[in-house]
């Protein structure tokens, strides 16, 4: 069978309506059909028009945000000639294809309307048919000419925004106006540079724009090479002509702001919904019998749980709350010493104040540090791209954020610096930054966490730089506000009352630092030959004289290790390379053999006069003989170019030609070069800050972007927040700093708007993820997420109390952690109790403590402390990682054993296999509740991993260490390491068993083998080791009471 | 008890009360029966539950799908870099009249590399007519074309970046950003599979170099990590950590398994009610399963000379292919639900050399392709069997050096490409949409990818538009806000 098939879509649905066959489009006539009988269907013949049939859809389904007041996207869909006209994302209906019609693309997708409401089969069809048939009205004779709506004029905003911005302004721009010329706005543009005014109004063709575009002179060619500026299209051009042959008309200042009085996007019954208005502190219920209150927290959670006639679980084990209080805190399990320490310990605040000593460990910061940078996104690499570029210095925002947490600091000011830390103090005027300025400036790293491709041509388009923005705000958004904002990139929010003008406006606090059109590049440094700063990077070059000459004294003597080993690197290769060069000499001609060796190997004294020329013309090939080369000399290089073409690859010596060549050589040298590059990664990079910052002056102006896309710029509109949060607040106010050196104090007025005491959204939201980490679900269950489709809260008293209390305890998290932990709710045990638990299966009223399984961090601390594997080193660089041949990805460990996971890599593209196994999460772009998945691959890793056989081992070893050859006391200790409890009877006796009989086995094996060492003794440690792996392995190991 | 919980107890034993369940636990290894069990019951989708039911549990068990699928598989040959159209579905003849001429602007403003811009090229490849449709195929392609009845090909696809990362993110998960579920995912997310001892979703990549974006290509993105596709790989051990590095002496091993038993087992007992810890105890004893499962799909040692040969085994340029080839049917057959394979880093990416590079990438895939069409056919499962092959896009009518030199090649070419299927219902002989004269850009019955994922999953039984996740409040789709259309065209 032959079926080109060339059909248009319609034409099929038209054969299918006919009756013709396909079992899906047989459905579909049905429906129908159906359809037909019940809504009286014109008849297929006849021409439908717009008042009689399509209208009436349009009413029901469409004008509630196409029409009247509201005109979403600039399109209004009342009336016929309206529908005609199209709106902001061109035309809506293309008159006799429906195919080609936006409007039917979105009703048939079902992507129009928004929200649950879709039209009928028997609606979509009769627009349609509609369409097809020509998209008539009833006063219109079918088949006349019909005079479409005039081409939309080109305005100053098309030109600058689509075509100029995206090309022109990286040389005629902020940062570099070449040629004097400035391509920005009208008025620059007719200002010209050194050549003349850049467009004459009226005049396309004596517009020096137009001439040097027409031309293909501008943008220049190289400029296309080097900065992936893409030419101007021949439609462009001739927008261009158009605007300046209109008069060069300017931009009308429609800057679309939020009305003083009543906002018509946003209404005051908008604004009646509980996460946006503030918190109001309730009284604490009384509660009958005082006893089982042991906090605030107590009071709510047994109104609510009496009320149904239930009540808290009992209170689980000593033992059991000193582990659950350990991980929650720092995330490893206690020490054995430690839980005989604390069994001893009769105080009736012994417990309390365990949480306490806990909250002051320094592990508290690195465990309470993963939750904030996984809300933050935080990632060692910029991702999208391939090669996934490392950021050297990101290491400096985690150390930030785990050493604020270890100081309680308050979380206004917490906030304050990572929103605004580059606007606290004029940090360009500032000679040498204090400890806390540049704590401040590496704050901001936190809104530089989105993956970021712009280091690589491939990911540096405008749209690409837009995609980080976007991610970069829905990471603030719904870590700071609990908000997800993203829908409002392209369209006004479906189910919030976040318009798209919201969207921008708040996407405008960010422009002075953020700027797409005026990027600061992820790359530490870029070559650039004619040392222009055509790529400004977004590190800051100011560190403390201390850290400075920490680093130098650091990496003097690798510096030297490095030269060490590459002068022995050079002493081994020259005589193969000598012994090689001789090989290629003698394939020269006999005349220029000696004068090539002679003008290469002598120094320059007592040569003739052509061997000092070749020398000099084959300086390069000498390098690969003589250390004590002569220069070469710039003027000369077309004769060098020359000579090196035509003896240069004859004698030259490659460094890998030796390695191929000569196998000893290459053994020698790979050792040396593998030293030489261990010592690189020990080298500490210069110290320098990877910060968001205002750039000071003019920002570029924000425009609504329809559809979120960059080519079809909409109003313009100024910095802002959403207006759906203005209950009770004060509003948003700009206040330029007085900094000689200037900045706009956008961000620093949005940190003051959030952190005011009564913000809707700011303190409900943090407590609520505190209360997340500590019971496994937050008072709001989708913590990323306060708006209408997220959940409601269980306890909305409960959570404006702590939103209250944590506030009038100066922000402090530490409070929050007390209140929580030592209430007798977080104590109970999580035995599963059948009449509550059929009460309240999900557990939502708290009537137990919820069992869980640790997240990827804590296990493989876990395994690496009971290990007595864990480098407890703080801070600093990250451990690098290295992948196997077998594909794992392992972090890399020292003899001092293997850092936390919150100190090795987390690179995008090589995550560690143990951590991804257990969902450690992705970042793409943050994660504010990681998943906990149970899949056959934690299997594969944990049995199998020899990362986790040989931690069993050294487990083994270390129990054999403490408690010697004893089984019995071996299996206490075993338990106590690793279950934070004592074996029962049965259980001692059972794995001494067990112990012995894997012992018997290894032995058997052993002597199979027969090693050198003592075997008895080998295989006793090898059993051991084996109940370890098992034990490591169980899920007692990696979930929590 | 909870809904919930009853549920994730069904779930377990449809059959048995809890007590029995647990106390058939209690034998043996994790219990021998629990994992037959579990297995009889994964095996048999459940009526009662729709394929993306709001509270569904996250799990692998074969689902019923919206509506009659005509395929129960997917094998995606995907071929990396972006083949040439131009030199191998879609004769141009057209260029030979304007070769060396420059393009026009807009053509030089979607090059990548603007200063590379040798002019119009035609193909150095002779077209010709086959099968008794007569679709024009490449003389590179001489095993593909013998196929030409059973083959779908798509002209009109286009795509929506003009770098590789981009459109990679976009052919796989249908978005241009990272961190979006892969298509694999989606399916398995709404069929499961139906041999629960091995990956639902098995990605084949080349042992020589991952794809372009790496193992992002089939992560699950937001959805549930289960619905990931697993790397299996053709030579050494298939699933990383599927064996130890140095297996524990068999008695040892024997023991320490049962070892492990017993805690689980004490562990579960004192904590009823918590059904993920029975989860986990089947998650060892799958692992166990699985490493003689896997190791057995892979071991195509057992298949006949003919079968070898016709795959090219025995050649080295079409051996690596072949193998995977091979494999990707012998999973199928075992119930996998998904299989993708992979061709060396992005071999089809021939912005230069692309006659002789060309000829590299069809000489490796070409003849083990056939072999798959004609394996899949003889064995009654290309009914069954959906197999798609395209790259992220196609390449540009244009040559980046002067067309006449030798070492003449394409950029990338996002604007019209050509995918063509076969199997799974796709009507043979089809020839769908066009590109403009010169091959640049799809006129025709454009397909977009989305339209390409909306057919893959309606093949599968799966409306586009049904198959949802909720996420963050929203209703997450393939597609996601796009519209998208099922090519009913090119199906039979």
């Amino acid at each position: 069978m032959c079926s080109r098939i060339g059909l248009p879509v319609s034409r099929l649905r038209r054969i299918a309506l006919d009756g013709l066959t396909s079992s899906v489009l047989a459905v579909l006539v049905v429906r129908i059909l159906c359809g037909a009988a019940a809504a009286a269907t014109p008849a297929a013949t006849e021409v439908l028009r717009f008042e009689s049939h399509v209208q009436p859809i349009f009413e029901t389904h469409c004008v509630a945000c196409h029409g009247g007041v509201e005109q979403q996207s600039g399109l209004d869909l009342r009336t016929h000639a309206s529908v005609l006209r199209g709106g902001a994302s061109g035309s809506a209906v293309k008159p006799g294809s429906a195919d080609d019609s936006l409007l039917y693309a979105k009703v048939y997708s079902g992507s129009m309307p928004v929200g649950d409401a879709r039209l009928s089969v028997e609606e979509i069809e009769l627009v349609r048919r509609w369409i097809e048939a020509g998209a008539w009205s009833e006063g219109e004779q079918v088949g006349s000419d019909r005079a479409f709506p005039p081409a939309p004029e080109v305005s100053e905003r098309d030109v600058v925004v689509t075509i100029l911005q995206v090309r022109c302004v990286l040389c005629h721009g902020r940062r570099n106006q070449e040629g004097n010329l400035d391509l920005r706005t009208r008025a620059s543009m007719l200002q010209g540079g050194r050549s003349g005014p850049a467009i004459v109004p009226g005049k396309p063709e004596e517009s020096l724009l137009i001439q040097r575009i027409a031309h293909q002179e501008m943008p220049p060619p190289e400029s296309l090479r080097d900065f992936t500026v893409r030419p101007v299209t021949s439609k462009e051009l001739e927008q261009l002509r158009q605007w300046v042959r209109a008069g060069a008309p300017a931009e009308p200042t429609e800057v679309q702001a939020v009305p003083t009085g009543a906002d018509p996007l946003v209404s005051e019954k908008d604004r009646d919904f509980w996460s946006f208005e503030p918190p109001v502190r309730p009284d604490v219920p009384a509660v009958g019998d005082s006893d089982s209150v042991r906090t605030p927290v107590d009071a709510f959670l047994l109104t609510e749980l009496r009320g149904r006639d239930m009540d808290y679980s009992p209170e689980a084990s000593r033992l059991t709350l000193l582990r659950r209080a350990y991980f929650d805190l720092i995330g490893l399990p206690p020490e054995p010493d430690e839980i005989e320490a604390y069994l001893a310990d009769h105080d009736p605040l012994a417990y309390e104040r365990m949480v306490d000593r806990l909250l002051e460990s320094n592990h508290y910061g690195e465990r309470w540090a993963r939750y904030w940078l996984d809300a933050t996104g935080y990632s060692d690499s910029e991702g999208k791209i391939e090669n996934d570029l490392v950021r050297p210095q990101s290491h400096r925002y985690r150390d930030y954020v785990i050493r604020s947490l270890n100081s309680d600091k308050p979380y206004n000011q917490f906030l304050l610096e990572q929103i605004a830390g580059d606007e606290l103090f004029d940090f360009r005027a500032v000679g040498e930054p204090t400890a806390e300025q540049l704590d401040q400036l590496v704050a901001t790293g936190f809104l530089r966490t989105a993956p970021d491709g712009s280091y690589s041509l491939a990911g540096n388009g405008i749209s690409d730089r837009l995609n980080v923005v976007a991610d970069q705000i829905e990471i603030f958004s719904s870590t700071v506000m609990g908000l997800t904002m993203a829908c409002a990139r392209c369209h006004s929010h479906k189910y919030d009352p976040i318009p798209q003008r919201d969207y921008y406006r708040f996407s405008a606090i960010f422009r002075t630092a953020y700027d797409p059109y005026d990027w600061l590049f992820p790359n530490t440094n870029i070559d650039d030959p004619d040392g222009k700063t055509v790529f400004p990077v977004r590190y800051l070059s100011l560190a403390s004289s201390a850290e400075q000459s920490e680093v130098a004294a650091h990496n003097l003597p690798i510096e030297e290790e490095i030269a060490r080993l590459e002068r022995s690197l050079e002493k081994l290769a020259r005589p193969y390379r000598e012994s090689l060069f001789e090989e290629r000499l003698a394939q020269l001609p006999e005349d220029v053999r000696e004068d090539v060796r002679a003008a290469i190997r002598r120094s320059s004294e007592g040569l003739t006069e052509a061997q000092r020329y070749l020398r000099k013309r084959c300086a390069k090939c000498g390098e690969t003989v003589s250390n004590d080369s002569a220069a070469s000399n710039d003027s000369e290089s077309e004769l060098r170019d020359y000579l090196l073409k035509t003896f240069g690859p004859v004698v030259r010596v490659e460094q890998a030609e030796l390695g191929e060549r000569f196998e000893d050589f290459r053994t020698e040298a790979d050792r040396i070069k593998g030293e030489i590059k261990a010592a690189r990664q020990r080298l500490r990079p210069e110290p320098r800050i990877r910060a968001l910052f205002d750039m000071g002056g003019d920002p570029t102006p924000v425009h609504m972007l329809l559809r979120g896309d960059h080519l079809t710029p909409g109003a313009r509109v100024e910095p802002g927040v959403p207006s759906v949060l203005s209950k009770g607040i004060s509003p948003y106010r700009l206040v330029k700093p007085p900094f000689s050196t200037g900045t706009s104090g956008r961000r620093l007025a949005l940190a003051k708007w959030l952190v005011q005491p009564e913000h809707p959204l700011t303190a409900r939201v943090i407590v609520n993820r505190i209360w997340q980490h500590h019971f496994g679900t937050g008072l709001v269950p989708t913590s990323g997420d306060f708006g209408h489709t997220g959940a409601r809260p269980s306890h909305p008293e409960l959570l404006d109390w702590l939103a209250t209390e944590f506030v009038q305890k100066g922000w402090s998290i530490k409070s929050m952690h007390r209140i929580i932990m030592n209430s007798a709710a977080y104590r109970q045990s999580s035995q599963l109790d059948p009449t509550r638990h059929a009460a309240d299966p999900d557990n939502v009223l708290l009537s137990r403590f919820p069992m869980r399984r640790l997240d990827a961090d804590a296990i493989r601390d876990s395994i690496l402390k009971v290990a007595r594997r864990l480098d407890p080193t703080p801070f600093g660089p990250a451990a690098g990682s290295e992948i196997r041949p077998d594909g794992e990805v392992i972090s890399e460990c020292s003899p001092e054993g293997c850092r936390r996971s919150i100190y090795t890599l987390q690179r995008r593209t090589k995550p560690d296999t143990l951590l991804e196994a257990f969902d450690a999460p992705q970042m793409n772009p943050n994660c504010l509740k990681r998943a906990h998945s149970t899949v056959s691959s934690q299997a594969l890793q944990l049995w199998n991993s020899e990362t986790v056989r040989e931690n069993a081992r050294h487990f083994a070893g270390r129990v054999i260490d403490a408690v010697g050859e004893d089984p019995g006391k071996q299996v206490e200790r075993i338990f106590l390491t690793a279950l934070g409890r004592y074996p029962s009877e049965r259980e001692r006796d059972e794995r001494t068993a067990q112990l012995r009989e894997l012992a018997q086995s290894w032995l058997e094996h052993l002597e199979e083998q027969v090693p050198a060492e003592p075997m008895q003794a080998r295989a006793r440690w090898l059993a051991l080791s084996t109940l370890c792996h098992s034990i490591l392995n169980s899920a007692e190991f990696i979930y929590i009471d | 008890m909870s809904d919930k919980l009853q549920r994730r107890l069904d779930s377990a034993s449809p059959d048995l009360s809890r007590r029995t369940f647990f106390s058939r636990v209690a034998d043996g290894f994790h219990g021998a029966a629990l994992a037959s069990l579990l297995a009889g019951d994964l095996l048999h989708p459940r009526t009662a539950e729709s394929a993306t039911g709001p509270s569904r549990a996250h799990d692998l068990r074969s689902r019923l799908p919206h509506f009659d699928p005509k395929a129960k598989a997917v094998i995606h040959l995907f071929m990396n870099g972006g083949p040439s159209q131009i030199d191998l579905f879609d004769p141009k003849p057209v260029l030979a009249k304007y070769s060396g001429q420059p393009p026009s602007r807009e053509l030089a403003n979607d090059i990548e590399f603007a200063d590379q811009m040798g002019g119009l090229m035609p193909s150095p490849f002779h077209f010709s007519r086959h099968g008794e449709c007569g679709m024009e195929v490449s003389e590179l392609l001489p095993h593909i074309s013998g196929h030409a009845d059973d083959i779908a090909l798509i002209r009109s696809m286009y795509g929506g970046h003009f770098n590789h990362e981009p459109s990679l993110f976009l052919m796989h998960s249908g978005r241009l950003v990272p961190g979006c579920p892969s298509l694999g995912s989606w399916v398995v997310y709404g069929l499961g599979t139906e041999n629960q001892s091995l990956p639902a979703y098995v990605v084949l990549d080349d042992p020589k170099r991952l794809p372009i974006n790496g193992i992002q290509n089939w992560q699950s993105g937001w959805l549930p990590p289960v619905y990931q596709g697993s790397r299996m790989r053709s030579e050494g051990s298939p699933i990383l950590n599927l064996h130890p590095r140095e297996e524990f002496p068999g008695p040892v091993l024997k023991l320490a398994r049962s070892i492990l038993a017993d805690f689980d087992d004490n562990h579960r007992r004192q904590r009823p009610g918590y059904p993920e810890l029975d989860a986990r105890i089947a998650t060892y004893e799958l692992a166990a399963r699985m490493q003689l499962s896997a190791t057995n799909a892979l071991d195509i040692s057992t298949e006949s000379a003919a079968t070898r040969e016709m795959y090219g085994l025995d050649d080295e340029l079409t051996a690596s292919y072949g193998k995977r080839c091979l494999m990707a049917r012998r999973l199928v057959e075992r119930g996998v639900r998904v299989v993708q394979i992979y061709i060396e880093g992005q071999i089809w990416d021939t912005h230069f050399n692309l006659e002789d590079e060309l000829r590299y990438c069809c000489g490796k895939t070409d003849k083990p392709v056939a072999a798959l069409l004609t394996d899949l056919k003889r064995r009654g499962m290309l009914e069954s069997t959906l197999v798609v092959w395209g790259g992220e896009f196609g390449r540009m009518p244009l040559s980046q050096v002067s067309p006449g030199e030798k070492n003449a090649g394409r950029d990338h070419g996002p604007g019209g490409f050509s995918v063509w299927m076969a199997g799974g219902g796709i009507q043979g002989g089809t020839i769908h949409g066009a590109t403009d004269e010169i091959g640049y850009k799809a006129v025709e019955n454009r397909v977009s990818v989305h339209d390409l994922h909306a057919t893959i999953l309606h093949q599968l039984g799966m409306d586009h538009r049904q198959l949802v996740f909720m996420r963050n409040g929203l209703e997450e789709r393939l597609s996601g806000t796009d519209p998208a259309r099922v090519v009913k065209e090119v199906l039979a």
